[in-house]
């Protein structure tokens, strides 16, 4: 009798396993693959920017540390503008989370413009952007009143707090590589001059 | 798996339809589960229009949205010099929850 009663058990216990790994399968065969999305790598300046502005407050959320051990904004920043109302938005907000992310860009700082703070919030939260330093700007107001910027997505790039160019962009890894450049060649130039002041 | 005297690989017999079998089993066994632990995630109805994502088809002109209570915001769109200005009218509340009416138009 407990013969059989373990027979039936392992009977079903092996039928349960097939099963198990039956869904295992299905499951990793409905895994996609990795991403091999293109995405257009245009980085180009924003004209209707505010060059050179410097902020009079900086909205809680984006205070924080900002990678080079300065609060308040004064170091070297980007903010990342996103609107719940553009649709690229929600693909550059993938971008900053998934597939690797960006979460080592140390500097970074997400302003998310909207109507009402409650869809604010849910895009923040549906995208994983409390990761983020980041702040909901209700009406987009902050960022209009500061910068004079009223699209999305757009990046502000701060240097010593002091809003030094702005760009569309597309692509955050093109983006990247655009400031870096951008940072180097300015370091470049300021070398240059150094050594053009001193006597020979 | 043996191999032949011509050096190739002889293949393993296949019994047909197995593969359909078990991915049957393995596809009623998720659908079992998501049926028992799935939670649905809540329903959207955003409309995409251009490259904004409205609350509603858009049923007037951005002119007309661009009084009292509003949202405004621009994109680009497609080509590198076509913004949209997308808009959504009425108070500010949750969600869509107060929004009247959306519009957009698109220029160069």
């Amino acid at each position: 009798m407990v013969l059989v009663v373990f027979g039936v058990a392992l009977l079903v216990l092996a039928a349960a396993m097939v099963v198990l790994f039956a869904m295992m399968g299905e499951l990793a065969s409905r895994v996609p693959g990795p991403s091999t999305t293109r995405r257009d790598a245009t980085v180009r300046a924003l004209d209707e920017a505010q060059l050179g502005s410097v902020p009079s407050s900086w909205p809680p959320g984006l205070e924080a540390g900002n990678g080079n051990g300065n609060g308040n904004g004064n170091g070297s920043t980007v903010l990342l503008v996103l609107s719940t109302i553009c649709a690229t938005c929600a693909d550059i907000a993938t971008q900053l989370t998934e597939n690797p992310g960006h979460a080592d860009w140390g500097e970074l700082g997400v302003v998310v413009s909207t109507s009402n703070q409650g869809r604010g919030n849910d895009f923040v939260a549906r995208h994983g952007l409390g990761a983020f330093r980041h702040f909901v700007d209700t009406g987009g107001d902050w960022v209009s009143d500061q910068f004079g910027v009223r699209v999305s997505p757009t990046a502000l790039v701060f240097t010593a707090g002091r809003l030094e160019s702005a760009y569309v962009f597309y692509d955050v890894a093109a983006l990247r590589a655009k400031i870096k450049k951008e940072r180097e060649d300015r370091q470049m130039q300021r070398e240059d001059s150094q050594m053009q002041k001193e006597p020979t | 798996m043996t191999d032949d005297s011509s050096g190739t690989r002889a293949t393993r017999r296949w019994i047909p339809g197995r593969r359909a079998f078990l991915g049957g089993v393995g596809a009623s066994g998720l659908a079992t589960a998501a049926t028992i632990f799935g939670q649905a995630t809540p329903a959207s109805a955003l409309v995409n229009a251009g490259c904004c994502t409205l609350c509603f088809s858009p049923s007037h002109t951005v002119a007309q949205c661009e009084t009292g209570q509003y949202y405004v915001w621009s994109c680009p769109y497609g080509s590198q010099f076509l913004y949209c200005n997308c808009c959504e009218h009425g108070a500010s509340g949750d969600n869509c929850n107060h929004v009247t009416y959306s519009s957009y138009s698109c220029q160069y």
